[in-house]
């Protein structure tokens, strides 16, 4: 006769084997995630942007890398024959960096100031349309911040989690509160991003990015409670504590 | 067995239609284009004021002081034509139209109505009339063996009765006649529409129906009353077949509305607007057609109107959808004038059956979409929005924008080669001009609200031209060049002088 096995260890594995079947415990799905493109940044996410949630991506000052990190973001969701709105909040898209594929499945707001980016993120959140919206503030003066309401984002939240969008938000510094993640791009030495990387190819040049995790929000949208956690441990060393 | 559709007062309809209300208050119709003008037809509030045709508009308001005058529209009556046609083909594949108002329809090759009683055909004529006043438009319906007795039974139908009118019959919406020879000869001699003199003979003799006049004989009553007897005995005559004018339908969907003031609110506009697009959706459903596309003009007072076309992306008939679209579009809309009139066309078109490559995901909502991209408009101005196509030659950072169209999959390009495959910069939209100081032509330090410091590295010239053979020409040296600090940025000289074009971030 083998080890006694108790009913709650039975009903843990049905559970595990059969999740939609009734058993009494809930096993917690793989979290849906959508895959930017960006081998490190996936990995500091946890596979890539959670789906349906907001990752806030803060560019650590001018030659942080984040214009990289958008633009493979959008090749990747062209690859994947992904609708993707890229909401411009200084009219700062490369075009030319694009291939015409991956343009002809982005639409492009061009906006001038970070007021008009937050309506027209507001009007696409609601249209429900896009799956995927990338927020890209990063140019916008300080100036322009300044007037903008702390009411926007848990407005956005609330829209996100009707509508299942995914929404990347680029913002020079740490901003948005409602943010499952935030994560920090940062060149991967002490300076910014030179003129000897505009020499490279754009796959070597997101090779060295580093991402920091800054805020990571777990057990949203289960009914259970959300717990953040503001992390600042560099990748590197969060990666070698995991292992 | 034919049907026959007749619109009492027709042009008076035409011109209220969309205006319920009107009904219940005194209103004439005149015709503009006589002179002097005069009343052509008039609500039965108006007659009952004394207002009748052939007065004078200064008579009709002399009668009745709350009169409403209202100038008769060809262009309306046009509309309601069309509208009425449409309505009718659908019912039947041979219409004709017999009179201003009045329409044949050949109902022998329905195999639904072969061999049907009277109560079948009474369904199906009370089918047509709800139709037709879904389109706002009150029809009396005839069915019979020929065209003519259809016709009568439309016009006159149940001789005598209770509530019989001058005429000396009374319609119950749907006639129908299968004994014609019974009910023509009930039906009271004026239905022919004799002269006056001839009517007054006929009652002199006694004669007061059509059985009577025909008992007489077509050589006796001709010696007598002469060559107005034909005509009688021809009205008369209902057993005898014609064939029909075909009449196709013309696929012009359009509602018009001339304004009695201008008006300068967007409410207004719109509550018109929502009525024509549930007018055109009726109109558009027996086809089973859907609407493609839209155009909207507004008349101004100013002279020139004002048009706006919106594509349908998901052709749909609902007018919800419809609605909200150009609701969102016409927010934004500002005109030099006061509005006097609209008209709304629209484009029918077939519904859309979307087949999606296995990974490419389309609009979840595309009506939905429309009405979005018209407030982003709206919000940000032209060319703003959409999906960016490059155009061809070497003049950096040259795209346009378009119409994003996600249901039709990608033009398939091959990819650049890796080695090829620029970094990415971040473009500055305009470019600020920047104070640059030289050095046999290299930049040694820049001077700008973006970017600014002596510079360490500095690559360049990269010289390119384009356009010399007409007026755009452009020619431009470009320098990518980093700061002391380590900012790195792309400088361009050209008659506009040095410019930053791009931050590397």
């Amino acid at each position: 006769m083998g080890d006694p096995v108790s009913i709650q260890q039975v009903r843990q594995l049905l559970a595990e084997r059969l999740p939609r079947s009734r058993t009494g415990f809930a096993v917690r799905a793989p979290a849906a995630v959508v895959p930017t493109g960006v081998r490190r940044l996936d990995l500091a996410l946890g596979g890539g942007l959670p789906q349906g949630e907001i990752t806030e991506l803060v560019g650590a000052g001018a030659g942080a890398g984040s214009a990289q990190v958008i633009h493979a973001v959008l090749r990747r969701a062209a690859a994947d024959g992904r609708l993707v709105a890229l909401i411009d909040g200084a009219d700062s898209l490369d075009v030319d960096a694009l291939e015409v594929g991956e343009l002809a499945r982005l639409l492009w707001v061009r906006c001038r100031t970070v007021g008009e980016a937050l309506a027209a993120a507001d009007l696409l959140l609601r249209d429900r349309n896009f799956p995927l919206l990338i927020l890209d503030l990063q140019l916008n003066p300080a100036a322009e911040w300044r007037r903008v309401s702390g009411a926007v984002w848990p407005r956005f939240d609330r829209l996100r989690e009707q509508n299942r969008t995914t929404l990347l938000v680029v913002t020079p510094r740490p901003t948005v509160g409602g943010a499952a993640r935030r994560v920090q791009v940062a060149s991967g030495r002490s300076a910014p991003l030179g003129v000897g990387d505009a020499q490279r190819s754009p796959g070597e040049v997101l090779a060295d990015l580093e991402f920091t995790v800054l805020r990571e929000m777990s057990g949203r949208g289960g009914g259970e409670a959300a717990a953040t956690s503001e992390l600042a441990a560099p990748l590197g060393e969060r990666w070698a504590l995991a292992g | 067995m034919f049907a026959v559709i007749f619109l009492p007062e027709f042009p008076l309809q035409a011109a209220l239609r969309g205006c319920a209300e009107l009904w219940a208050v005194p209103v004439a119709l005149v015709d503009p284009d006589r002179t002097p003008v005069r009343v052509c037809a008039a609500t039965a509030t108006a007659r009952a004021q004394g207002i009748t045709p052939g007065l004078t508009s200064t008579q009709a308001q002399a009668r009745c002081g709350a009169v409403q005058i209202r100038p008769r529209s060809v262009e309306r009556e046009t509309v309601a034509e069309e509208a009425v046609a449409q309505c009718a083909f659908a019912f039947s594949p041979t219409i004709e139209a017999t009179a201003p108002g009045c329409w044949t329809l050949d109902l022998r090759a329905l195999a639904a109505l072969k061999g049907a009683d009277e109560g079948a055909l009474r369904q199906w004529g009370e089918r047509l009339r709800a139709a037709l006043r879904g389109l706002e438009l009150h029809a009396q319906l005839g069915l019979g063996l020929t065209p003519n007795l259809a016709r009568h039974a439309a016009r006159w139908g149940t001789p005598g009765g209770p509530g019989a009118g001058v005429v000396g019959c009374v319609h119950p919406g749907v006639q129908v006649v299968l004994d014609s020879t019974a009910w023509v000869a009930a039906l009271p001699v004026t239905v022919l529409e004799p002269s006056p003199a001839v009517a007054s003979i006929l009652e002199m003799w006694g004669v007061r129906t059509v059985g009577e006049l025909r008992k007489l004989g077509l050589a006796a009553v001709a010696d007598r009353l002469g060559l107005e007897a034909l005509g009688l005995f021809a009205a008369a005559e209902v057993t005898s077949t014609r064939p029909l004018r075909p009449l196709k339908p013309v696929e012009r969907y359009a509602e018009a509305h001339e304004f009695e003031e201008p008006v300068d609110t967007l409410e207004s506009v719109l509550f018109l607007l929502r009525r024509f697009l549930d007018q055109l959706v009726r109109r558009l459903a027996p086809t089973g057609l859907v609407v493609g596309g839209m155009r909207l003009e507004l008349r101004l007072e100013s002279g020139d109107p004002l048009v706006r076309h919106l594509n349908v992306p998901e052709p749909t008939r609902d007018a919800d959808v419809l609605f909200r679209m150009w609701h969102t579009h016409l927010e934004s809309v500002r005109t030099d004038a006061a509005v006097t009139g609209l008209a709304l066309t629209v484009q029918p078109g077939r519904a859309v059956v979307r087949q999606f490559q296995l990974f490419q995901a389309g609009l979840r909502d595309p009506s939905q979409w429309q009405e979005t991209l018209g407030r982003l408009e709206a919000l940000l101005g032209p060319g703003r929005v959409g999906t960016p196509v490059r155009v061809s030659g070497h003049q950096r950072d040259a795209f346009r924008l378009e119409r994003p169209d996600f249901d039709q999959p990608p033009a398939p390009t091959p990819p650049r080669p890796a080695l090829l495959q620029p970094v990415p910069w971040r473009r500055l939209r305009p470019a600020p001009t920047a104070q640059v100081d030289t050095n046999g032509g290299a930049p040694l330090a820049v001077r700008c609200a973006v970017v600014a410091g002596r510079l360490k590295i500095t690559l360049g010239p990269w010289r390119a031209s384009g356009q010399w053979w007409d007026a755009g020409a452009w020619a431009r040296e470009d320098w990518a060049v980093e700061t002391a600090a380590g900012a790195a940025a792309r400088l361009s000289l050209s008659a506009a002088g040095w410019q930053v074009t791009d931050v590397l971030d």
